[in-house]
């Protein structure tokens, strides 16, 4: 989408017309629900989270047109009911939790095709278990597709720490995944 | 590193690459999520449009035909009636305000018949609701005395 036709939308979506939501959620809505389902670990959660979103951006449609970085202010959107939508979970308030959601030991590593659907199931869990900042940086840049630039920007951290951050997450997935390799080899042994 | 890359040994870029492309695997459409979604976004638009006709804001759309009429601001030079571009961009009329001022213009079809205008707005809403509008800015600054003005010579 051009420069020009953010602005007509922003302009669009101001005025209220429901068409315009829904050339948004067309253009960014898959984004943000991957970066919700991230952060918020479920995709019953990450729905309610950009549905959120939504509401709130009708609810301040006056301003829109003042916006100008449109993925910037909805991917900071999204974060933050992600954030309410945690406390909303009896988490710590302020803070994606850093506890593990479930424990990691379904992983089955991530290039088999076999049982996708487990794996991936894994998988999200085994990110829900990285500690908050680490998850909330892992999310922006794959499923939001960030830079690091644009992700220390909205979290309020250098650049590099960003990079850092989601270096650490990467290490600790693949901490994980080399746990269970190592446990399913010495049980195959047994 | 450069801006965009952390410097990933093999296995980290490795599994970086796993992760990237589970995320550009694409998905099918969820009909049924952008559905809720979007009827969600439907009814809170639905609520302000209720919320807007209970505050007056019908009566602010039609004041601001009326100012923009008096003022001359038709786009062909003089008073004269105000296109619906003009309108949708310069006043910021919604679809359904818009709507309004065509039904109202049912009622009064001469562009200056105020009259008749401010009787269906009296008709409507206190207009001490309307004036309140006003200060909300939702009109021109203009528009914040030609209201009453509007008001005191359809009396």
């Amino acid at each position: 989408m051009s420069d020009s036709e953010i602005s007509r939308l922003l302009g669009d979506l101001a005025r209220g017309e429901a068409a315009a939501f829904a050339r948004l959620y067309d253009h960014r809505g898959g984004r943000m629900l991957g970066v919700a389902k991230a952060l918020v670990g479920s995709a019953a959660d990450a729905e309610d989270v950009v549905q959120d979103v939504f509401v709130a951006l009708v609810r301040g449609r006056r301003g829109l047109t003042t916006v100008r970085d449109l993925d910037a202010y909805l991917f900071r959107s999204v974060r933050r009911a992600a954030w309410r939508c945690i406390e909303r979970r009896d988490r710590a308030p302020g803070e994606l939790t850093a506890e593990p959601v479930a424990s990691p030991d379904l992983v089955d590593g991530l290039v088999s095709r076999d049982g996708t659907e487990k794996r991936d199931d894994a998988l999200a869990r085994a990110r829900q278990s990285l500690p908050a900042e680490q998850r909330e940086v892992l999310a922006l840049k794959v499923e939001g597709e960030m830079t690091f630039a644009e992700i220390g920007k909205m979290v309020g951290v250098s650049t590099s720490t960003a990079a850092s951050r989601y270096r650490y997450a990467l290490e600790r997935l693949r901490d994980r995944l080399a746990t269970r390799q190592g446990t399913k080899a010495s049980e195959a042994g047994t | 590193m450069s801006e965009d890359r952390a410097d990933l040994p093999d296995d980290l870029a490795w599994l970086e690459r796993g992760l990237m492309a589970d995320h550009a695997v694409p998905q099918e459409p969820d009909a049924e999520t952008r559905a809720r979604i979007l009827t969600a976004v439907g009814r809170e638009l639905d609520r302000q449009r209720a919320n807007c006709w209970a505050r007056g804001g019908l009566v602010a759309a039609a004041a601001v035909v009326l100012c923009l009429e008096l003022l001359g601001q038709s786009g062909g030079g003089g008073a004269g009636r105000v296109s619906p571009a003009v309108l949708h961009d310069t006043a910021a009329l919604s679809t359904e305000e818009l709507a309004f001022v065509r039904e109202l213009r049912e009622i009064a079809p001469d562009p200056v018949d105020v009259e008749a205008l401010v009787r269906f707005s009296r008709a409507c809403i206190d207009p001490t609701v309307a004036r309140a509008t006003l200060h909300a800015g939702v009109l021109q600054n203009e528009a914040k005395w030609r209201l009453p003005r509007v008001a005191g010579q359809a009396r």
